[in-house]
């Protein structure tokens, strides 16, 4: 049977409850419940193995679940995932496409097959998109660097300009540039309606790397053993919201970590190389003030560990915790 | 209709991609290579005066079909379902929602329709040529036989009978690539299996008539090798068009097997 939600706005791009895979003993995944808001970038975070590749490859109807029930779009039920689909591009794991053939008969074979009406325009928009016109177009897949295979597959997953897209660790294999490329295509992708529709695009990114869902993503969720940890902003993600450490050298250690302390900064290391200082998102120049106004001076400044990392640490730790 | 137009449109998807791969295009021009050779081979021996006998042309491509037909529809299904969990159709067309036995019934009907092109463009081919070396009954008598009562009902099932076992061994080979998730898997047991009917079949049934004084066939003969032999008229005491529907209901059956084994697969094996 086949439910669809009310079509508007709060409409969820992904909600599943319960959901479930079982690999004989090993869970995959165990019991996610997890409500995705349409527009946006949501990060699924977790280390390898955390089960973020089976979560997206259910949703995409790769593997079937063994318990619980998938809404994508406001579609629910196996015949109304299909239906979802439809109007979602996917690269999961890795790109996939015939090697024997050209990124450019790669995507006209996808195109056909999704009978997706965008036509030869539609195919150069999209070489063009991803960086793969000119001569790389007409190279054959196998022959495709690590990189032009990853913006293949991205080109593919938006054919049809779906409402939804499904990247799952997009900058694996690219290098600095590539990654840095990647992730303003997916900012600016995300900025951009699915034509056609008027529907506010949604894209979740997976990724074990933080920094790259610190950049790019506005909501985040944390896995681990194959249990959802956290789900919701990327800034209040832990119970001390966005605390994270900055490493600091001054012309005077010694008073500095005095002066700090005496006004209520959390030490956290002191080294011959400088201190290490517990600090709040946003209120680092507050250490600068407090020791200026003492007549110490900030020789360096940086951050040690990010807001998001201190979060993703406390997340899992406690998961760890619970494990034990 | 609304479900046959999108396997319409998978089968011609399927046939621009394996049109273009290099596997199948080796394959089909050793097929035209054959086809071309024996029948130049057997032109030049009628018009240099020796004669191979009327109706002969057809008759050397009926043999040449019924012995490299089932290992050719092995070895297309094995070029349309290999790398499927990898990067094949299945994964791209079930990305965006298209049910699995339509993705995987593209698949078998382009196998089928390349098989029976290879099939009537053979016979057309051996036909023009036995008429251009004098083999005035070429196009007509197909019957590697001499019977006289010969009608085209006859000729019709001697070919339609040796598609329909080329597809019923496509159909088992499709059948083995989705128990086996392997392209290699399906077309080595199918393989295997074609090979044993071929010369244990035979052997066995020497051994038994020598033995205890009767004929296995009898008792192989609603088997898949029996079913398929009986079309081509092994069974003198059944009429070959019997067979036919036993062959279809073989046919039947390996592709519902095959879809259901698809619809409750994953494609994936999960990583993380």
């Amino acid at each position: 049977m086949t439910d669809t939600l009310s079509e508007n706005s709060q409409t969820p791009a992904v909600a599943v409850s319960g959901l479930s895979k079982h690999f004989g003993r090993v869970r995959a995944v165990d019991d996610v419940t997890l409500t995705i808001p349409a527009g946006g970038v949501y990060g699924l975070l977790g280390p390898n193995g955390s089960g973020k590749t089976t979560l997206l490859s259910m949703l995409t109807g790769f593997l079937h679940p063994t318990a619980g029930t998938i809404s994508l779009l406001g579609e629910t039920g196996p015949a109304g995932q299909r239906t979802a689909l439809r109007r979602i591009g996917a690269l999961i794991e890795r790109p996939t496409f015939w090697p024997y053939l050209s990124c450019r008969d790669n995507l006209r074979c996808l195109q056909g097959i999704y009978a997706s009406d965008g036509g030869e325009t539609e195919i150069e928009e999209l070489l063009t998109t991803v960086n793969l016109d000119g001569d790389a177009a007409g190279r054959k897949f196998r022959a495709c660097s690590t990189g032009m295979k990853q913006r293949l597959g991205i080109a593919a997953a938006l054919l049809g300009n779906p409402s939804l897209l499904i990247l799952d660790e997009p900058t694996n294999g690219l290098d600095p540039a590539g990654i840095v490329e990647m992730r303003e295509l997916i900012r600016d992708l995300a900025g951009k309606d699915a034509a056609g529709n008027g529907e506010p695009r949604t894209i979740i990114l997976a990724s074990h790397l933080l920094n790259e869902v610190e950049q790019v993503c506005d909501r985040v969720g944390v896995m681990a053993r194959g249990k959802l940890l956290y789900s919701g902003a990327v800034s209040e993600m832990g119970t001390d919201a966005s605390v994270g450490e900055v490493h600091i050298r001054t012309t005077d250690d010694n008073r500095a970590a005095s002066v700090l302390s005496e006004a209520g900064w959390e030490l956290i290391n002191r080294s011959e190389d400088g201190l290490d200082i517990a600090v709040a998102a946003g209120r680092e120049w507050e250490i600068s003030r407090d020791l200026a106004d003492a007549g110490v001076y900030v020789a360096e400044l940086r951050p040690l560990v990010g807001s998001l990392e201190a979060g993703f640490m406390e997340v899992t730790g406690e998961s760890e915790g619970e494990s034990l | 209709m609304s479900a046959v137009s999108p396997v319409l449109v998978a089968l011609r998807w399927e046939w621009f991609r394996i049109s273009r791969r290099p596997g199948f295009r080796v394959i089909m021009g050793m097929v035209a290579a054959v086809v071309v050779l024996i029948l130049l081979g057997a032109a030049f021996l009628q018009s240099d005066g020796y004669g191979v006998g009327p109706s002969a042309f057809p008759f050397i491509i009926f043999v040449t079909l019924t012995l490299v037909g089932p290992f050719l529809a092995l070895f297309l299904t094995a070029l349309a379902f290999s790398g499927e969990y990898g990067w094949g159709t299945l994964r791209a067309m079930q990305a965006r929602g298209m049910p699995g036995w339509q993705a995987i019934l593209s698949k078998m009907l382009l196998v089928s329709v390349v098989l029976a092109v290879v099939w009537i463009g053979s016979w057309c081919l051996s036909a023009v040529v036995g008429l251009m070396a004098g083999d005035t009954d070429a196009p007509a008598t197909t019957l590697p036989f001499d019977d006289a009562d010969a009608s085209w009902g006859d000729i019709i099932l001697l070919y339609l009978g040796n598609l329909l076992a080329a597809i019923a061994y496509m159909s088992l080979t499709v059948l083995l690539c989705m128990l086996g998730r392997s392209a290699t898997f399906g077309l080595a047991v199918a393989s295997a299996i074609l090979i044993a009917e071929s010369t244990v079949y035979p052997v066995a049934v020497f051994i038994i008539e020598a033995v205890y004084d009767f004929n296995l066939w009898d008792y192989l003969r609603w088997t898949l090798r029996g079913a398929t032999s009986g079309l081509a008229g092994r069974y003198d005491d059944t009429n070959p068009w019997y067979f036919v529907p036993v062959v279809v209901a073989y046919i039947a059956l390996f592709w519902s097997l095959s879809l259901s084994v698809l619809s409750r697969r994953d494609l994936d094996g999960g990583n993380g």
